[in-house]
């Protein structure tokens, strides 16, 4: 029995071009030597530890200090006011 | 110093030596920023995310298990975990596409060869963007990194089998992509 000869289609597999203009087209970019550098730097020769320390109040207290005061003062000036009258 | 195997360098930074570290740095920081700039588009937050999977990667080295995969796989896991969350983020605020960012320059000093090589990479970048986040990174992996499909499952989690089925969905996606976009 003869057997008939598929025609092979001479069209590229369009999976295969894909994969050729991703071969192109997805190039390798450098990163930026001085960026480079720098994270080098830190990774390294990383700083030392900074502890913060807590943010002086010493200067505040005084002037809450009167504020208290003269709310309190005022309360009781309100307050013998009422008795007396 | 250099030129020490990256078991070696590994097992001297999990000890603490720093020099050690910066070696592997120095073997895998273009791949890692090629990697994110791809996935984001971005060279500044390449640059940002890049920075920060090397903190990251030095701040858990010492927790680091060798499981026979490579030392990249995890640098990988480590970039595609902070892509993700700055996808995520990202996803709150305003959106500015990949064509936007890559190959910048003004089209008026681009001769016209190179202009039309341009659009068509602009074309393919915007086709792969349009692709899930796990297609993306099969499609960087293997044509930026030329990760075989192998490494690409250790990279991801994945099995091999998986990674040459999800492959080749990708290309008959990304061919859909640039089909719409003609």
């Amino acid at each position: 029995m003869a057997r008939i000869k598929k025609e092979i289609p001479t069209q590229v597999d369009p999976l295969l071009e894909i994969e050729e203009q991703l071969s192109h087209q997805l190039n390798p970019v450098q990163p930026d030597p001085e960026f480079v550098r720098r994270i080098h730097s830190k990774l390294t020769n990383p700083p030392s530890v900074l502890l913060e320390t807590r943010a002086d109040f010493t200067g505040i207290i005084p002037v809450l200090g009167v504020i208290a005061s003269g709310i309190i003062f005022l309360w009781i000036i309100n307050r013998i006011r009422v008795w007396l009258f | 110093m250099n030129d020490i195997s990256d078991d070696l360098a590994l097992s001297m930074a999990k000890n603490g030596d720093k020099d050690a570290f910066g070696i592997l740095y120095e073997r895998y920081v273009g791949r890692i920023y090629n990697y994110i700039y791809y996935r984001t588009g971005n060279p500044k937050e390449a640059e940002d995310l890049t920075a920060r999977v090397f903190y990251r990667a030095i701040n858990h080295i010492g927790s680091y298990k060798n499981l026979g995969v490579p030392f990249s796989a995890w640098l990988y896991r480590i970039a595609h975990n902070l892509v993700a969350n700055w996808h995520r983020d990202r996803s709150r605020r305003k959106e500015v596409p990949l064509e936007e960012h890559i190959e910048l320059r003004s089209k008026s000093d681009i001769p016209e060869t190179a202009l039309e090589i341009s659009q068509e990479k602009e074309k393919l970048l915007l086709a792969i963007r349009n692709l899930p986040a796990d297609r993306q990174e099969v499609i960087l992996l293997k044509f930026l990194d030329r990760m075989s499909n192998a490494e690409i499952a250790a990279v991801t989690g994945r099995s091999e089998g998986a990674i040459k089925s999800l492959y080749h969905r990708t290309l008959l996606a990304l061919r859909d992509n640039l089909e719409i976009s003609a």
